[in-house]
């Protein structure tokens, strides 16, 4: 499903280079879920943002379901967030003054496709939220607003999901509820890729992949770092 | 994207902030609504010069004044100079091609009339019989006087109906006597109401009386102030107008290059004068709306620049879920000229009803011009987009990952 090799990124501050990502060998195969960790700088966000194609890397190639998407301009890749990438931010993202269902509905209006309503509906009542899509986001609960935020994700029937630390903003009930939620996807065989810093969560991932300056330093079974293995980020 | 989604999208963003969307719509608004009342009044104007020429049926007739210079309106027989005279008149019928008729005109301003011990002071016009038929000056009651009246020199008079209002009040002025400077004279007409005179007099305080009658029982002039030429057929009034100055040149000898003591005017050129001034004053009060829509223009480019600084988190949620630059920049353009093209609207909506208004409290002429009113709202919808060009093209310049992060 991902295959990305030698990925560099560098970003230009001034007249000086940063290095993010400094060669990055990355392969998830179809229906897995991953957990991607690593202390805060360490490049996460910006390995997500190039997976999730919002960015471009400086060198490298990325197989994203058997296409090379590193050198595509910006249409090919927005084509691309439309159609094989759904997703799932820490913040939720919805749309305030949007309803729950017109909140799931937004990627699909930019596709050239009928039935939005009805898949949109489809994709609410997939995470247990038919009864509330009339609802505005402010009148639901945080745990809901990323279940509504999830389903936009979702409606487009992505290839992979991305998950940018979606339990950061939650309380622990919610946190479990949204995991539990990853997990039945992952059964259901959707490619999920999760961004977080709490071990507790990283643990319903199959695989966890550590960051550390920019490269991949370590990759694990989670049982592994529940019994504390490699915690310090080092094998 | 289909458009008709980008609309929704475009209209839901608009409706989220209303306050918002109305101050971004009231400059236009404003601007538009000045803009409808100024065309329709300007047009209203026109409209009107235009019926009172028709009914004054001044085309065709070529006037002739004693005294150089384009002097308004009509003078009175002891002010001007005495250089016009029934025999000039007799000439250009005789000499100037395709004249059908001329009709003399002396008035005097400020005679003293009396009836009973009622005083009043207005103009007289002493007229030649034919004066009806070249400038419709029609009754409402009785009868205008005939060529006889002219040849016995009779004491009749037709009142205008202001003058008949002030002097006889409610009473039937019929057949009642009045007295012109102390001579009696016999009320045989009244005059319908003509209104204000293309030169700005009121045509409707007059007595006309018979041409010679005024010359010889109330003037003791031979002078006159008015020669009306009808000439048959309005190609030929210009060159009419030209041979009749010629004529007059020679009867009056004067030398080539010294000024005229006589003007001679086509009833158009006062109608052009007119809507010239009006259409002067419509352009001025044009520019000032077009600098208020302006004015709007940036007040819409300035708000929609805060509304994309304030929404970048929208946008860089947009395009994480697959907008293209092009999806983002035409939701804003649509903002930006859905919002102008509303104000235009609702502007002309305002200013029809506001010069529908104005027409009735006021006694304003107005006329709705829908071509106007259809470019008006297009007009204000194009501000709309050239100045939402500037905020939109921000909008979809923003970097997704800076986006979502702002």
């Amino acid at each position: 499903m991902i295959h990305m090799d030698g990925i560099q990124k560098t970003y230009r501050v001034g007249d000086v280079e940063v290095p993010a990502l400094r060669g990055i060998a990355l392969h998830i195969k179809p229906g897995e879920f991953v957990a991607l960790m690593g202390p805060s700088g360490c490049g996460k966000s910006t390995l997500m943002n190039l997976l999730g194609c919002l960015d471009t890397p400086s060198a490298g190639s990325y197989l994203l379901d058997g296409q090379e998407v590193a050198g595509l301009d910006d249409d090919a890749l927005s084509a691309i967030r439309n159609r094989k990438i759904g997703f799932v931010f820490q913040s939720f993202n919805l749309l305030p003054r949007a309803t729950a269902l017109e909140n799931v509905e937004l990627p699909l209006i930019y596709r050239d496709e009928g039935g939005i309503k009805a898949k949109a509906a489809a994709a609410l009542a997939s995470v247990g939220l038919a009864d509330r899509a009339h609802h505005k986001p402010t009148e639901l609960s945080g745990g809901q607003q990323q279940r509504v935020a999830t389903a936009r994700a979702l409606v487009t029937d992505p290839a992979i999901l991305m998950a940018d630390e979606p339990t950061g903003n939650l309380d622990t009930k919610a946190s479990e509820e949204i995991m539990a939620l990853f997990g039945q996807l992952h059964c259901q065989g959707r490619t999920i890729v999760l961004v977080t810093h709490e071990p507790d969560i990283a643990r319903h991932a199959e695989r966890i992949i550590r960051l550390q300056d920019g490269q991949v330093c370590w990759e694990s079974r989670p049982e592994e770092v529940a019994a504390g293995v490699g915690a310090g980020g080092r094998p | 994207m289909k458009i008709v989604s980008t609309v929704r999208v475009s209209l839901k963003g608009l409706t989220a902030n209303k306050l918002r969307t109305f101050f971004m719509m009231l400059g236009v608004l404003i601007g538009i609504t000045a803009l409808t009342v100024i065309v329709s009044v300007g047009q209203g104007a026109k409209v009107q010069v235009m019926q009172k020429m028709e009914t004054l049926s001044a085309f065709g007739a070529v006037m002739v004044t004693p005294g150089g210079g384009m002097t308004r309106g009509l003078g009175s027989v002891d002010s001007v100079p005495a250089t016009l005279t029934a025999e000039d008149a007799q000439a250009i019928q005789a000499e100037v091609p395709h004249v059908q008729d001329v009709a003399l005109v002396q008035s005097k301003q400020g005679m003293s009339i009396k009836v009973g011990g009622q005083s009043y002071a207005t103009t007289v016009w002493g007229v030649t019989p034919n004066y009806p038929a070249i400038r419709p000056t029609p009754v409402s009651r009785g009868e205008f006087f005939g060529p006889e009246e002219q040849a016995s020199q009779a004491r009749v008079a037709v009142l205008g109906q202001d003058t008949a209002v002030a002097l006889f009040g409610e009473t039937d002025p019929l057949d009642q006597t009045i007295r012109i400077e102390n001579v009696p004279f016999r009320v045989i007409g009244l005059q319908k109401r003509l209104g204000a005179s293309p030169g700005g007099g009121n045509l409707d305080d007059r007595i006309l009386i018979p041409q010679a009658t005024a010359a010889r029982r109330l003037f003791n002039l031979t002078n006159l102030t008015q020669l009306v030429v009808q000439i048959d057929g309005r190609a030929h009034v210009a060159a009419g107008a030209e041979r009749v100055k010629q004529l007059l040149h020679e009867r009056h000898h004067i030398a080539a290059g010294l000024p005229e003591d006589f003007s001679v005017r086509i009833a158009e050129q006062m109608l052009g004068m007119l809507t010239a001034s009006s259409r002067t004053l419509t352009l001025f009060l044009g520019i000032v709306a077009g600098l208020s829509l302006l004015v709007g223009g940036f007040i819409v480019m300035n708000i929609m620049l805060i509304s994309v600084s304030e929404r970048t988190h929208e946008i860089g949620l947009r395009r994480a879920v697959g907008a293209r630059r092009r999806d983002i920049l035409l939701q804003f353009l649509l903002e930006a000229g859905a919002v102008t093209a509303a104000g235009g609207l609702l502007g002309v909506l305002l200013g029809v009803g506001g010069a529908l208004a104005a027409s009735r409290l006021m006694g304003w002429p107005a006329a709705i011009s829908w071509p106007a009113v259809i470019i008006a709202v297009l007009f204000a919808g194009v501000v709309g987009l050239v100045f939402g060009v500037q905020p939109a093209r921000k909008a979809a310049a923003l970097h997704p990952v800076e986006a979502l992060r702002g």
